[in-house]
């Protein structure tokens, strides 16, 4: 159960969209936010037992430091650790009135992760070239991974061509006790690759715009070595293809308003993997300025198919012997906002941010939801420092 | 999927023939709201959660390609 959060390691490292203005940091900043993640208790007429469990609260502390070290290279460590607890979602079982019901892990699970990444740059007058590691561990989670990636500038900088590389090794070692679970893994191994390339513009001296294009792929174990599926009333192990292929292509948008002194931020991104997930992401923001305070609102709609081998529970066998109830893998739609508030002092900058998530009902959802499904809530605290 | 990236090929030609704004025109573009990700570790917690809790990965990098089964 520990997985959770397994890695999201690099994220930063390899731009989604180029950032037309990309240049070398003139100053040191050391950067610290805590967040603090509840997710709503999993309901009690969506339970087996009809009672209602607590599901995961998670705290994360996060510390960065970009540090310009000569006058062409930068080099950025970033560091997290993150403690969490809860009960997850074992599988889904029909109930009495052919309703799918949450059948949760029971105990209270607790669990911390580490991950530490360190990234150099070269800025040349008219590119950037990248490099970074990280690596990521929990109890029966590691993961390790490398990047590389370039930004190229032309047309004096208006426009920005980012590309880059990463793979990643990860290796899934399960906790549980195996007297109580003799079925499942006990070393288990994956890969990936991801490509991905991406150009930003700037169309006048108020308007910038980006896409983005992302291909990734990933080999090995990539079942959830904890979860069940309920297959005629039987539960037996979760099992997905050990191989998986996605993309996804993202669109970006930033609109300075003058009369208004604050900026429209529109987003979009359509995923689609091998699995037969594809999704829609559409990300509406607006960032107003007062004087040296910002306030940002800004709202996130995500809409998803399923997986072929998902249901919540499956009255017959598949073909292919792959079967998930895992509500990640359901149809269903998730929307959040967002709210921000900082402030800009000589020194840096103060933050605080909040997010309210709910997911229900979505455009691909045939059927009855899975019971699954999240809705969370997080507070986000944190300053730059510059030196 | 070659035609979308057909398509995304063409888009990003039409970009890049766009105008040029001079250097001493980018104040506003430079900004903190006017760039892609204003609050970095912040969005690093957020692609975190959402690939914790969604089948979409963050298309960003490999990283999230952890198992993320809670």
């Amino acid at each position: 159960m520990a997985l959770t959060t397994a890695a999201l390691s690099l994220p930063g490292m390899i731009p989604k969209i180029a950032q037309a203005e990309s240049s070398m940091p003139e100053k040191f900043t050391a950067s610290y936010r805590f967040t603090e993640y509840s997710e709503d208790d999993q309901a009690a007429n969506t339970t087996s037992t009809g009672e209602s469990v607590e599901r995961f609260d998670i705290s994360i502390h996060q510390f960065s430091l970009v540090a310009p070290v000569s006058s062409n290279v930068s080099v950025n460590l970033d560091a997290s650790t993150e403690t969490l607890s809860g009960a997850s979602p074992w599988y889904v079982a029909e109930g009495a009135d052919g309703k799918p019901v949450q059948v949760m892990s029971g105990a209270t699970i607790y669990e911390k992760r580490d991950d530490v990444s360190l990234s150099a740059n070269y800025f040349h007058e008219k590119a950037r070239f990248g490099l970074g590691i990280a690596r990521s561990s929990e109890n029966d989670y590691d993961s390790t991974s490398a990047s590389v990636n370039t930004s190229v500038w032309f047309n004096d900088k208006n426009t920005t061509v980012d590309a880059g590389l990463s793979f990643s090794d990860d290796s899934v070692s399960p906790t549980q006790d195996l007297s109580i679970d003799p079925g499942r893994v006990v070393d288990e191994e994956k890969d990936s690759q991801s490509f991905s390339i991406g150009v930003a513009q700037i169309v006048n001296k108020t308007l910038l715009v980006g896409v983005g294009f992302n291909y990734a792929n990933y080999d090995g174990f990539l079942s959830d070595p904890y979860k069940l599926a309920s297959v005629e009333g039987v539960a037996i192990r979760d099992s997905r293809p050990d191989s998986k292929e996605q993309y996804a292509l993202d669109f970006k948008l930033r609109q300075y308003v003058t009369k208004y002194n604050g900026a429209i931020h529109a987003d979009y991104k359509f995923f689609d993997n091998s699995w037969g997930v594809s999704s829609h992401t559409v990300g509406l923001g607006w960032y107003q300025n007062i004087n040296t305070w910002q306030l940002s609102t800004s709202l996130r709609w995500y809409d998803q198919s399923s997986a072929d081998f998902h249901r919540n529970f499956f009255t017959e066998e598949r073909a292919d012997g792959y079967y998930s109830s895992d509500y990640r893998l359901s149809a269903y739609s998730a929307l959040s906002y967002k709210l921000g508030l900082s402030k800009t002092y000589d020194f840096g900058t103060l933050r605080l941010s909040y997010e309210n998530y709910n997911s229900g009902e979505g455009t691909q959802t045939d059927g009855d939801l899975s019971p699954g499904l999240v809705d969370f809530q997080s507070v986000t605290v944190g300053f730059d420092y510059k030196f | 999927m070659n035609i979308k990236l057909g398509a995304f090929l063409v888009c990003t030609s039409v970009l890049s023939g766009c105008s040029s704004v001079s250097a001493w025109q980018k104040g506003t573009l430079a900004r903190p709201e006017m760039t892609f990700v204003p609050d970095p570790l912040a969005q690093r917690i957020s692609d975190h959660t959402y690939f914790a809790k969604e089948a979409t990965s963050s298309g960003s990098s490999v990283s999230g390609g952890g198992c993320g089964c809670n």
